[in-house]
């Protein structure tokens, strides 16, 4: 690589310069179709039978929305095997929010390498949803979907990273591996922007609702600051909380400490939630991981590991 | 944090490296950074934009004197405006400024030489007559230059300048009309220079790309000069904290 090319490299990524940083990244875009279908859920009035039609144009995302149906958690009597019954019983909410996961779930690079664990990067985002869903449900209620389909897509711009600036973001992902620092802390102290800044970016660059990419935005980011750009109402405090629970990588630590005292002090959980709270969460993993390619068992170290920790040591003050 | 270490396999990450640090430094002062920290943007955006066109201009000035090559157009100037002031804008991009520019250049050329061609009694090749014939060779190259902007996608307003002084018959010589456009390449070659390097601004080479824009704001000339939500959002924390 020429010495131009090395400085141009450089200070795309030592400015934090995005556009630059992804310009020749292979970012597939939003498949036309996908977009069409969220135009069409978020208008005022959808129109049944056009996301009908739409939908069937994308038969590996209505699988998996029909697959997530009929999954155990949902508990029907009968199977569903059609698409309007399947948007109908979901809710046009939550048809969005998986539309969405599951379109970018397919439009992702794999870096190659054995850094990247496709199945471990599922697991983190799965859980960190489920749990975000479940904090926002008490939190924010109204919001878990919008929670869900944030936290899941909060870190999609780490394979994006792994694949393209690999020279630059291999050393910090190893670096995460075997510090107790978060990664957005690490990415700080190198690079001066995070993970969540160029996640943003990406999905801005998708054309996602500002509200999402504002969310996916602010989840690295500690709860006072959250609260202080007025968006303690909303469900970013329950996204950034999930945020910090430990990768099923690196389980336990300072990660688990930090996550239930934001629970306690940051959301007001009360010791005796934490329980079932977890349990939920578990429960909704076990019915969806299937979807995300996610072995049912490769969480269980994580979630015996936040049991044992047990509840926040203090409530609410 | 062993990171800050100099081991061998610390050296090996680029981050590490004086390179990096030292353009690391650099990036803090370029536009790009400054204005994502700046209470108030809007006023960098101007002094960039009056200083990044100052010396445009003044570089394209003093090539005209030292080469005596005809290379000073009254266009230049609005054009420096936007290419400076709304750097990221769709207008600002070299394809709509030299698109925009040689259409202008041609059809002001075209509409003159027709209005000579049905009234060649009317002087229309000299710049100081102004008859009925006059008002209608500039409108025709005011009416298809705009219309050719917009079909071409290349809107640059100061290249509707550039049409009225071709059709006003003030490119007398080739080589006038050879000079103007190469000082319009000039000028976009000093665009990329000073955009990139100064403003740290990812200059498009060529097309801008539409999907970018939103991130930049009083950049990319959006109403109101805001950036995109979440930008505003982080860069208000930043200076919280």
């Amino acid at each position: 690589m020429g010495l131009l090319q090395t400085i141009r490299r450089h200070a795309a990524v030592a400015g934090g310069n995005f556009a630059s940083m992804f310009r020749e990244v292979a970012i597939p875009p939003l498949p036309a179709a996908v977009a069409r279908l969220l135009a069409e859920i978020q208008r005022p009035e959808p129109d049944m039978s056009r996301l009908e039609l739409m939908l069937a144009a994308e038969p590996e995302i209505t699988a998996r929305v029909i697959r997530t149906v009929n999954s155990a958690a949902s508990g029907l009597r009968r199977p569903v095997h059609g698409v309007r019954q399947a948007v109908t019983l979901l809710g046009l909410e939550r048809t969005r929010s998986l539309i969405l996961s599951y379109a970018v779930l397919e439009n992702l690079p794999a870096p190659a390498g054995g850094l990247f664990d496709h199945e471990a990067y599922w697991a983190d985002s799965l859980g960190r949803a489920l749990l975000a869903r479940t904090l926002a449900r008490r939190s924010a209620p109204g919001q878990e979907e919008e929670a869900f389909t944030a936290a899941l897509l909060a870190d999609v711009a780490l394979p994006v990273l792994l694949t393209a600036w690999q020279e630059y973001y291999t050393p910090v992902v190893e670096c995460w591996r075997n510090a107790p620092e978060r990664l957005s802390e690490l990415e700080q102290r190198d690079f001066g922007w995070d993970h969540a800044q160029a996640g943003a970016w990406i999905l801005q660059y998708w054309d996602f609702p500002d509200a999402l990419v504002e969310l996916v935005a602010a989840h690295t980011r500690e709860l006072p600051s959250i609260a202080a750009a007025g968006l303690a109402h909303t469900c970013a405090p329950a996204i950034a909380t999930a945020a910090l629970l430990p990768s099923v990588l690196k389980p336990g630590g300072e990660r688990v400490r930090r996550l239930l005292s934001a629970a306690s002090e940051g959301l007001g959980l009360a010791p005796e939630d934490w329980a079932p709270l977890l349990e939920e969460t578990r429960g909704a993993f076990a019915s969806v991981c299937s979807q995300f390619d996610v072995p049912r068992g490769r969480t269980d170290v994580l979630w015996q590991v936040l049991a044992a920790t047990g509840p926040p040591a203090e409530g609410p003050s | 944090m062993t990171g800050r270490e100099r081991s061998p396999a610390a050296t090996a990450v680029p981050q590490r490296g004086l390179l990096f640090r030292t353009i690391a430094l650099l990036t803090r002062f370029q536009l790009g950074s400054l204005s994502q920290s700046a209470a108030n943007p809007k006023l960098l955006a101007v002094c960039y934009a009056m200083l990044a066109g100052a010396v445009a201009l003044a570089t394209i000035t003093a090539a005209a004197l030292l080469t005596d090559l005809p290379l000073l157009f009254p266009p230049l100037a609005p054009s420096a405006f936007i290419l400076f002031y709304t750097p990221m804008a769709v207008a600002a991009s070299p394809r709509s400024v030299v698109m925009a520019h040689t259409v202008a250049v041609l059809v002001g050329l075209f509409a003159l030489q027709v209005g000579h061609l049905i009234y060649p009694a009317a002087g229309l090749l000299e710049p100081s007559a102004l008859d009925w014939p006059r008002v209608l060779v500039i409108a025709l190259a005011m009416g298809l230059t705009t219309a050719l902007m917009a079909a071409l996608e290349c809107d640059h307003p100061p290249a509707a300048a550039t049409a009225l002084i071709a059709a006003m018959g003030y490119l007398q010589e080739p080589a006038q009309t050879a000079g103007l456009l190469g000082a319009v390449l000039v000028l976009i070659l000093e665009a990329m220079f000073l955009n990139r390097v100064l403003g740290g601004l990812p200059y498009p080479g060529w097309r801008a790309d539409p999907r970018v824009l939103r991130a930049y704001g009083t950049l990319a000339g959006l109403p109101g000069g805001r950036g995109a939500h979440w930008q505003d959002m982080l860069a208000w924390i930043r200076r919280r904290d």
